[in-house]
């Protein structure tokens, strides 16, 4: 599986007058960890809701491979081989882990309703080689021993993995995780930039949003840190993080100097 | 043991066929309210169901089997029309605009005199429906409910239901899956209607208006919308109770009313989902399951 590469030009959105983002450009390179950081409401969460289509762009362009991917809409864009997690984790908590990741599995069956009916040999195949799909991608994030729990029942971090996991079940190209590490301990982060180094290494290209600078430059490859809509720098973890730019944005200007 | 059945069918078949009727009617209605759509349009589902095959087996001669299929394939014709703009609304306006569907249907039934027979309705329907053809179309659904709900159509329906931003984000096209099964809902329900025509002798305009949808709406609430058995318990029991409470009419008005909203209050779930809440209970010493992944989190 090799992923793919997200290329983002001058996008906008404007709601009702008010400007969340002003113009954004940036590319998420095949294969990498590309980290997109930024103080509160600097735009990230709207970025990714624009290129999974939730939200329609106002101005700019949207790619993916080199395909227009802005315009699609959301069931399109998934199809597409861009996946995510939610901020606000989104599992339907009285469904079982397992039932959960194998919503994942959706793009991947064979649309025939007779063929389900009938429940036809193929379409049982299909689903026990769904579910053994899932079960691995558990073993893998080390919560295979929750399968038939609730997922309402989880812990903090076990619910972020279980989002993910689904995420991975549609076989993605591109993995858009937003604020994977909100509230979770160190030890949790710690585990979380392993998975996500884990999910490069499949070859996944993943856009990272993330608070945790030390989180986003250890697992990153490229950081882009947006500020009131737009990006304000971009580079490697170190030459952001050396960014005038981007420490004005985080601590203010020193008006003493 | 086979006499006293008989004789216990020849007293209550009407009873029987009216309570396979409206479980048939209730799986219609499951299969909308499985993904959020609570629709008023049942009783014009019902009509359009019901005249049709009417008009089939009184003024074409069609044999009753091809009948009811016309008159279930118009309803679902009719879904097809009103869903693709309707199922765009949300909530309330959607059901306005479903209760608005079913007006339509009654007022063109009240006044198309020629094919349904105006506000007299239509007499002397030939008796085809038979018990066995209703405890099929009930098993039926049964068996098609239980099926889509281990594949990945009830998947994406749980999830729609749910939070359909994620369902979305999973790839469900969510507005194809609504309208797939607001049509699959108008067939059942024009079926139904068809079978209902050919029970009863007799079809007029008011068997099919709001009190309609409004009561078949109730059977799956009642029972249970997350349980297979749910639009089942909720037919029979809103069928007998009814005809337990023969001694007082104003009674059973107030007595339904209130269960209904006793169950909205305190089994949201439906009655069925008592069951589930008792069998959950033992299972959640799975927090003793949890515990070594809380430890390794915090390894």
């Amino acid at each position: 599986m090799s992923g793919a590469k997200l290329e983002v030009w001058q996008i906008a959105k404007r709601f009702q007058g008010i400007v969340a983002v002003d113009s954004i450009s940036f590319t998420a390179e095949a294969g990498g960890v590309t980290g997109l950081i930024g103080p509160n409401g600097s735009g990230k969460t709207t970025t990714m809701n624009m290129i999974t289509g939730l939200y329609t762009i106002d101005a700019g362009r949207i790619a993916l491979d080199g395909e227009t991917l802005s315009g699609c809409s959301p069931h399109e864009v998934a199809a597409r081989g861009v996946a995510r997690t939610f901020q606000n984790i989104r599992l339907l908590p009285d469904q079982s882990v397992l039932a959960n990741v194998m919503l994942g599995t959706h793009l991947g069956h064979r649309k025939n309703i007779l063929a389900v009916l009938a429940r036809l040999p193929g379409v049982v195949r299909e689903e026990r080689a769904a579910e053994r799909r899932c079960r691995a991608l558990l073993d893998e994030l080390n919560i295979a021993h929750l399968a038939n729990v609730p997922a309402g029942d989880l812990s903090y971090g076990d619910r972020r993995r279980v989002e993910i996991a689904r995420a991975l079940a549609t076989q993605p190209l591109l993995l858009l995780l937003d604020e994977p590490a909100a509230g979770m301990n160190h030890a949790e982060k710690r585990q979380l930039g392993d998975l996500i180094l884990q999910i490069r290494s499949s070859g996944v290209t993943v856009l990272l949003i993330e608070h945790d600078i030390d989180l986003v430059s250890k697992v990153s490859d490229h950081i882009v840190c947006l500020n009131f809509g737009r990006e304000i720098a971009e580079g490697t973890p170190a030459e952001v993080r050396a960014s005038p730019a981007v420490i004005e944005a985080y601590l203010g200007r020193d008006d003493d100097a | 043991m086979s006499a006293g059945f008989s004789q216990f069918f020849a007293s209550y078949s009407n009873i029987i066929d009216l309570c396979l009727l409206n479980s048939l009617i209730a799986y219609g209605l499951f299969l909308a309210l499985s993904a959020n759509m609570f629709s008023l349009a049942t009783g014009g589902f019902m009509a359009l169901g019901a005249y049709c095959s009417v008009y089939c087996t009184m003024e074409l001669g069609w044999p009753f089997a091809p009948a009811v299929l016309a008159g279930a394939l118009l309803a679902a014709a009719g879904a097809a029309l009103i869903g693709a703009p309707v199922l765009r609304l949300r909530g309330d306006y959607f059901m306005l605009a479903t209760f608005a569907f079913t007006e339509v249907i009654r007022v063109i039934a009240l006044n198309w005199d020629s094919v349904t027979g105006g506000a007299i309705g239509i007499v002397n329907i030939p008796r085809y429906t038979e018990t066995w053809h209703l405890a099929l179309a009930v098993v039926v659904m049964v068996y098609v409910v239980f099926t889509l709900r281990r594949s990945y159509f009830g998947r994406a329906i749980a999830a729609i239901k749910q939070d359909d931003v994620v369902a979305q984000s999973m790839g469900v096209n969510v507005f194809a899956h609504r309208l797939s099964l607001f049509v699959a809902s108008g067939f059942v329900c024009g079926a139904a209607g068809a079978l209902a025509a050919h029970l009863n002798f007799f079809v007029g305009p008011g068997d099919f208006g709001l009190l309609r949808s409004v009561d078949a709406l109730i059977y799956p609430i009642l029972g249970g919308v997350n349980s297979l058995a749910g639009p089942i318990v909720g037919a029979i029991f809103t069928t007998l109770l009814p005809e337990a409470l023969r001694f007082s009419n104003q009674l059973r008005e107030i007595l339904m009313g209130a269960l209904v909203v006793a169950i909205v209050l305190y089994l949201p779930g439906g009655a069925m989902s008592v069951f589930k809440l008792r069998r959950r209970r033992p299972q959640t010493p799975g927090g003793a399951k949890l515990a070594p992944a809380t430890k390794q989190a915090q390894s």
